[in-house]
């Protein structure tokens, strides 16, 4: 499916997930909270957990052996979990940079609006997060086909998750970019003849 | 200007997850409750100690509270919110939410409204104790009515930013 008719499917109970080997990395300055998303992700099977408090210590995790998943709180003390997103997606060594993110909050500040939608992430759920929604965030981000974007303003998961061109009236900035409207025909039409052709059934080589 | 780039990565996540066997979505999420709900006594405690923390610090008799710092109501709010997950049904969340929307933005005006503090107190004080017996109705109504109070607040966060601008 390509991602401009990706669409969510939910997932149904009977599904099988297997997430014995995923390697997650947490990320919370609270230990209760930590403890409690510790809680949600081992109990789906995955034995791979690393729990961090800091984002410095978070980072060191980052740049030594690589995750499938990681799951950061956004508010936190020293450098907020939207940095420490940034930061993956710009500065962490291959396959990291890619990895699959979620970034839980309480609350988003009116300072954070933001800087919480460009910082990368594939999700951003509100807490409390709850093992039904956490679960089918993964799956979605498992089937996920969007592709990155790296730019100035912004590195990270397309946002746009149906593609219909850039605004009446702006130019893209993509290369895959099109304008809407259409515009005249730099060419004289095909005539009758010519599309004739096109639909007759011929014989080819393979 | 940067170039944009389109890069399409390997999903290492559902490569991880091609491996046959593993549980059902069902199964996966029942044992993460119950993970979770090892976890009960201590996140109540928590929650306890935290609505008492605002209540002592903030609360309608507490002497210094003009000296507070909007941040620690921020981050005590929150702390409800991260422990709100095994009293699901309650709406303490949601209060804890709207308490935070509350504090951010008296942080952003640079000061309190107290007594839509301590309606927020209240609230977080009845959901505790009742919340999970309401009915649904009942606990929205309770967080309606702590949204009118933030948009009140709001309004008034306008009024101050046209007032400085000399519109008002």
């Amino acid at each position: 499916m390509s991602a401009a008719t990706q669409v969510f499917t939910p997932m149904s109970p009977a599904d099988k997930v297997n997430l014995e080997k995923l390697a997650v990395l947490i990320v919370d300055n609270n230990s209760q909270s930590l403890e409690i998303m510790g809680q949600v992700i081992s109990g789906f099977g995955i034995r791979n957990i690393t729990k961090c408090q800091t984002v410095k210590e978070a980072k060191g995790v980052v740049s030594r052996g690589p995750l499938d998943f990681v799951l950061c709180e956004a508010q936190l003390p020293d450098e907020d979990g939207y940095s420490f997103l940034r930061w993956i997606r710009r500065e962490a060594p291959d396959p990291n940079k890619y990895v699959a993110a979620v970034v839980v909050t309480g609350h988003t500040r009116i300072s954070q609006v933001m800087k919480a939608r460009e910082c990368g992430a594939h999700f951003i759920v509100a807490k409390p997060i709850t093992p039904a929604v956490l679960l089918q965030r993964i799956v979605w981000v498992s089937k996920d086909d969007r592709m990155f974007v790296d730019c100035e303003s912004y590195v990270g998961p397309d946002r746009r998750f149906r593609r219909l061109g850039p605004p009446p009236g702006v130019d893209g900035r993509r290369c895959d970019d099109v304008a809407p409207d259409v515009g005249l025909a730099k060419e004289p039409n095909l005539d009758q003849s010519n599309i004739d052709t096109l639909f007759k059934p011929s014989k080819v080589a393979l | 200007m940067k170039p944009v780039k389109m890069i399409r990565p390997p999903n290492r996540l559902r490569a991880a997850m091609a491996a046959s066997g593993g549980l059902s979505a069902r199964e996966a999420i029942r044992r993460s409750e119950a993970a979770v709900d090892t976890l009960r006594e201590p996140c109540l405690a928590a929650i306890d100690g935290a609505i008492a923390q605002i209540e002592l610090r903030f609360g309608a008799a507490a002497a210094g509270r003009d000296g507070e710092d909007f941040e620690t109501l921020y981050r005590l709010s929150t702390h409800i919110i991260d422990s709100s997950i095994v009293v699901r049904n309650s709406g303490l969340d949601d209060a804890a939410r709207a308490l935070c929307g509350l504090a951010d933005l008296s942080g952003e005006m640079g000061r309190w409204d107290w007594p839509a503090v301590q309606v927020h107190i209240e609230a977080l004080k009845m959901l505790r104790a009742a919340g999970e017996a309401m009915t649904k109705e009942q606990r929205n109504a309770v967080i309606e009515g702590l949204m009118k109070v933030t948009r009140k607040r709001v309004g008034d966060a306008s009024a101050l930013m046209a007032e400085a601008s000399g519109n008002g």
